[in-house]
């Protein structure tokens, strides 16, 4: 029997803040102000110094002649070598003729195959087309760092316009010139695995995350690492001291300060070729801006003395002055995209919650069986840890927990293989096997599935639900197809055959995908136009992924997010803060990243929840790290907030978006 | 679910993203696509069309198209490739569209990503891209597959040119006089060669250029029959007319002569990249110049700036990393201002030609005996000839 809804149920439309942030003002000193140059050292500076302020050198007009030093002495073979095969190896030995229109064509065909310059870039016929949307600004912005910055650029783009796809058709166009063959791309631990995903889906370029010394055994040319294990002991000093022909670090404001570890570990990485990845690249001072670009090109801005004296303003380390003169520096090494000026469209997304609440006996039935985990969770919490056989039956618990946030299908089935398990007492699972028993006797209930069906009721247009276990989705598929709703299942368990199978069905003809985190990812599903959170993962990038696979380029219906929250749930306390403290689903692409950057941990949000809900050795006390952990969040935010008031100041400082200037043309 | 039991607050808010596009991200209007990349900027609303109906790969493409001089000379050599690959060309009235029908059999469609016997439409500029059609641009997947279909297509070519002269005096410009007399004696027939190699020249640096070079080398043999072979270089690519003359599927440069021939042509290939090398690096040289003021300035500020402080381990040491930063970077720049090329032998054009040595004798008038003898070679093929050194009489 379906459970009748209860009268506390209801959708909770969640809105957007609105934006804080001050217009740009007019730049200080950004009218045309002569500029004098260094003649020995190419400093660009006011027409009031007489002596450049970094090396002493005379100053003249900008035009004028720089006689900079000489170059050391090449080495022994002039900075040259020539590899050659010799024609006699090629064309000695014996063989048939061709006719020679083919060597006509031959010859046409070697010339047509001879590569352009970077003003057409290869990268651009090589990505995987089903999965990438390009932007003119992105290709614009690698022509301009490969052609004009050499390489070597920060990428200030504001969240959201692909910083990350801007990094990837550089590293695709090195490669496929042949001009880089190893790649280090560093980044917070929370990225690797998506960097991995995005480089694999949308750029065939497969990479290996680094975390342990094995990982870097066979020396593998393409290498994610996170800035912890850079200046770690682990992997760090192989990492360090490999050259690299492309160093990417993204966000990059985790190099703000010089003095820092990881500051000192990218500096030691030898490479060719480097890209800084930030949407902010200073939060509390200026310098911090210095220090990122003096691991691009050290001296552009002089030294930390200089700059401060020339570029800072006395009274406020976020303010610049000379700002004419800066701006023309960060010219060559930045390049900044504002949302407005790139057009980059997306239609309207709206979320809400839709807050349930479970039948009596269902309620009953989560009490009691949270109640059981948390008690053998905490009896075994003090020596928790992965490596051991009580930390493997913690991480069991917890999972079962989720499980039984999920469906009664789901949560039998964990309990019924944990109640099999040799290393548990006898009473445990008994006690288990009884729970499993229980669990089955509620699948007619299940308030999620019916709230489900009633979603689909309301709001028109195919839906993608999001389930963590396979047991729900297996089940909701039957239970909706049962409803006469056409359902399919996509899953970590079907071969890319069945799923280009099934993502072809839910396209022509069914209404509802159901899937899970392993299935969706790569998924391109842009014709659909409501994303359901069935199951809520306690790692808020994996929910921004879903959202991400139907509110992306090439959607052109409005959007709706639904969450479900069970009354009384952890499920419903973790969306409470990831929605109100977080803001995860107002937010801009990109940006929860950058909040949970500001938590200053080393560890990810998914560690961070699981720890609080270890430490909770009461519902209360649960509670109450739950509500500081919200406080850690909220604060976390606003200092995010607080970073993002210097983009005004950054905006000022960086020069126009290429893509309009340029069109993406080749 | 009743609609009593359940509080719809719609307050339909737009996402950030939204809120900033303004009425283009509206419901039903296609601004997705509108944003994605346009190769040039405000084109207008048939350009619009065009591309609204592009397919991804021809999107992906477009973002390298080309100048119309250009496309028409990529139309020519994509049709003639695919036709050489079994494709059939369709006569079509539209100009801008190359329409040809890939081959029934082999992988070549499927390696194109189409059906076997598909239709393709091409076109070469994004001006003319409609539903349906391929933008063909540099760098383009099809352009790839062509190139590594014809790889080993057209490598060895031998042709031989028609002895059309003949050697006689008046073919070498002398006539026999009252004063002395000319002849021509111990005529040999004999074989030369122009050796055309063709080589792929990839110099890598901060950016990498490609070109393809045609060296020719003719190789004759000694004028005087004691001498062995002799080579001379240059860069030139063969006149087209050389491709109209008679294959020869049996015939060989003697091994010993095609060695000397092609280490000529490799030895001038070398010289051309190392000079091409050097004017690359020329061209990076003020920039690594400026580089390294601007590091040397800027490390020399840094040190001193913790010179001047209190003497402390904390400031020694920093001093000590700064020079070792200092170092790392130099080394960096000194790797990036070097170049590295590569030379791939490509194609070889060898074109015989017949040739005719004789010793030409003068002797003057009421002398029995020569007062000067000279080998000649003549080149029957155009009536060329050269004349050794000037022999002792």
């Amino acid at each position: 029997m379906p459970t009748a809804p209860q009268p506390g149920e209801r959708f909770e439309w969640l809105e957007a803040a609105a934006p804080t942030l001050p217009a740009p003002k007019a730049a200080e000193g950004a009218s045309a102000e002569p500029a004098w140059r260094c003649r020995q050292c190419g400093w660009l500076d006011s027409v009031d110094e007489a002596e450049c302020f970094r090396c002493g050198g005379h100053m003249g007009p900008e035009s004028a002649e720089v006689e900079p030093e000489d170059l050391p002495p090449r080495p022994e073979t002039g900075g040259i070598t020539v590899e050659q095969r010799a024609s006699f190896e090629v064309f000695g030995g014996g063989g048939v003729y061709d006719d020679p229109d083919m060597w006509q064509l031959r010859r046409r065909s070697a010339d047509h195959a001879c590569l352009p310059g970077f003003d057409t870039l290869l990268a651009l016929g090589q990505v995987n087309t089903e999965v990438f949307h390009r932007f003119a600004h992105q290709s614009a912005v690698a022509r301009r760092a490969l052609r004009e910055m050499g390489g070597a650029a920060l990428l200030a783009d504001e969240t959201g316009l692909g910083k990350t796809i801007e990094a990837g058709l550089v590293a695709k166009e090195l490669l496929l010139r042949g001009l880089a063959r190893t790649i280090l791309v560093v980044v917070p631990a929370s990225l690797g695995l998506q960097w991995h995903e995005e480089m694999q889906e949308k750029f065939g370029l497969e990479f290996v995350v680094a975390r342990e010394p094995a990982d870097l055994k066979d020396d593998p040319p393409l290498v994610i690492a996170s800035y912890a294990a850079l200046r770690g002991k682990r992997i760090g000093e192989q990492l360090r001291e490999r050259e690299v022909d492309l160093l990417i670090c993204d966000e990059a404001h985790h190099l703000k300060n010089r003095s820092t570890k990881q500051y000192k570990a990218v500096a030691r990485v030898r490479k060719r070729y480097v890209l800084l990845l930030s949407a902010t690249p200073f939060h509390n001072r200026l310098i911090e801006l210095k220090n990122l670009l003096d691991i691009l090109k050290p001296g552009l801005l002089g030294s930390t003395r200089a700059f401060n004296k020339q570029y800072v303003d006395e009274k406020d380390p976020r303010k610049p002055r000379n700002l004419h003169h800066l701006r023309a520096l960060l010219a060559e090494v930045m390049i900044r995209n504002r949302r407005g000026e790139v057009a980059v469209k997306l239609p309207e997304r709206r979320a809400a919650i839709y807050h349930i609440e479970l039948s009596d006996e269902e309620q009953e039935f989560y009490d009691e069986l949270s109640t059981f985990i948390a008690g053998e969770v905490r009896s075994r919490a003090a020596s928790f840890s992965h490596e051991t056989r009580h930390g493997s039956y913690v991480l069991t618990l917890i999972n079962l927990q989720r499980e039984l946030c999920s469906s009664p299908y789901a949560v039998a089935q964990g309990l019924e293989g944990l109640s099999h398990s040799d290393a548990l007492p006898f009473d445990v699972c008994e006690k288990l096997a009884e729970f499993a028993q229980r669990a089955m006797t509620l699948t007619q209930l299940w308030r999620k599935a019916q709230a489900v069906e009633e979603i689909l009721d309301q709001f028109e247009g195919k839906v993608v639900v999001f389930c963590e276990f396979r047991a729900t989705i297996r089940e909701l598929v039957a239970r909706l197809q049962a409803k006469g709703i056409n359902a399919i299942s996509f899953h970590g368990g079907h071969n890319p055959a069945e799923r280009a199978g099934r993502l072809k069905r839910f396209k022509d003809e069914a209404r509802v995908l159901v899937a899970s985190k392993a299935g969706s990812e790569g998924l391109n599903i842009q014709f659909c136009q409501n994303v359901v959170n069935f199951d809520l993962p306690w790692n808020p990038m994996i929910v921004e992924q879903r959202i991400g696979r139907v509110h992306r380029l090439g959607q052109t219906k409005p959007v709706t997010v639904l969450n479900l929250s069970v009354k009384g749930t952890i499920e419903a306390r973790i969306l409470e803060l990831l929605t109100h403290k977080l803001r995860l689903f107002t937010a801009v692409l990109g940006e929860v990243d950058l909040i949970l950057g500001a938590l200053h941990a080393e560890k990810s949000f998914e560690e961070l929840m699981r720890e609080v809900w270890l430490g909770g050795t009461s519902a209360e006390s649960l509670d109450q790290a739950l509500d500081q952990f919200g406080e850690q969040l909220e604060k976390a935010r606003e200092e995010y907030d607080d970073i993002k008031t210097n983009e005004v100041t950054l905006d000022a400082l960086a020069p126009r978006a290429p893509a309009l200037t340029e069109g993406g043309s080749a | 679910m009743s609609g009593e039991e359940t509080q719809l607050e719609e307050a339909q808010l737009e996402a950030p993203e939204a809120a900033a596009e303004g009425e283009e991200g509206a419901a039903g209007e296609p601004s997705g696509e509108a944003a994605e990349e346009s190769p040039e900027a405000g084109a207008g609303d048939d350009e619009d069309l065009a591309w609204s109906v592009a397919t991804p790969e021809a999107r992906a493409a477009a973002a390298n198209a080309i100048d119309p001089e250009a496309a028409a000379e990529l139309r020519e050599f994509v049709r003639d490739a695919l036709v050489a690959l079994g494709a059939e060309v369709s006569e079509t009235d539209d100009e801008a569209v190359l329409e040809l029908r890939l081959p029934a059999e082999g992988d070549l469609p499927q390696r194109l990503g189409h059906a076997q016997g598909a239709e393709l439409r091409l076109v070469f500029s994004t001006a003319d891209l409609r539903q349906g059609h391929e933008l063909v641009a540099p760098g383009c997947h099809l352009l790839h597959v062509l190139e590594s279909d014809l790889e080993q297509a057209g490598r060895r070519v031998y042709v031989a040119a028609p002895g059309a002269e003949r050697l006689s005096l008046k073919a070498i410009g002398l006539r026999s006089g009252a004063r002395e007399r000319w002849t021509l004696s111990d005529r040999e027939a004999l074989e030369g060669y122009d050796l055309y190699l063709v080589a792929r020249l990839r110099y890598r640096a901060r950016e990498r250029h490609d070109e393809v070079a045609c060296v020719k080398v003719e190789l004759r043999p000694g004028i005087d029959p004691a001498h062995g072979w002799d080579a001379a270089t240059a860069f030139e690519d063969p006149d087209p007319a050389l491709f109209e003359l008679k294959p020869r599927a049996r015939k060989r440069v003697p091994a010993k002569a095609l060695k000397t021939a092609l280490q000529a042509g490799d030895e001038s290939l070398e010289r051309y990249a190392r000079d091409r090398s050097r004017e690359l690096q020329d061209g990076m040289r003020e920039t690594s110049r400026k580089d390294l003021s601007r590091l040397h300035a800027y490390y020399a500020g840094q040190i001193a700036e913790y010179m001047r402080r209190r003497k402390s381990d904390l400031n020694q040491l920093r001093v000590e990393e700064l020079e070792e930063e200092r170092e790392l970077r130099v080394r960096e720049l000194i790797a990036q201002a070097e170049v590295h090329a590569e030379i791939e032998p490509l194609q070889l054009l060898t074109v015989e030609r017949p040739l005719q040595r004789a010793r030409l004798s003068r002797t003057p008038a009421g002398e029995e005996e020569p007062s000067e003898v000279r080998w000649l070679l003549f080149d029957r093929a155009d009536g060329s000839y050269e004349l050794d050194e000037e022999a002792p009489a």
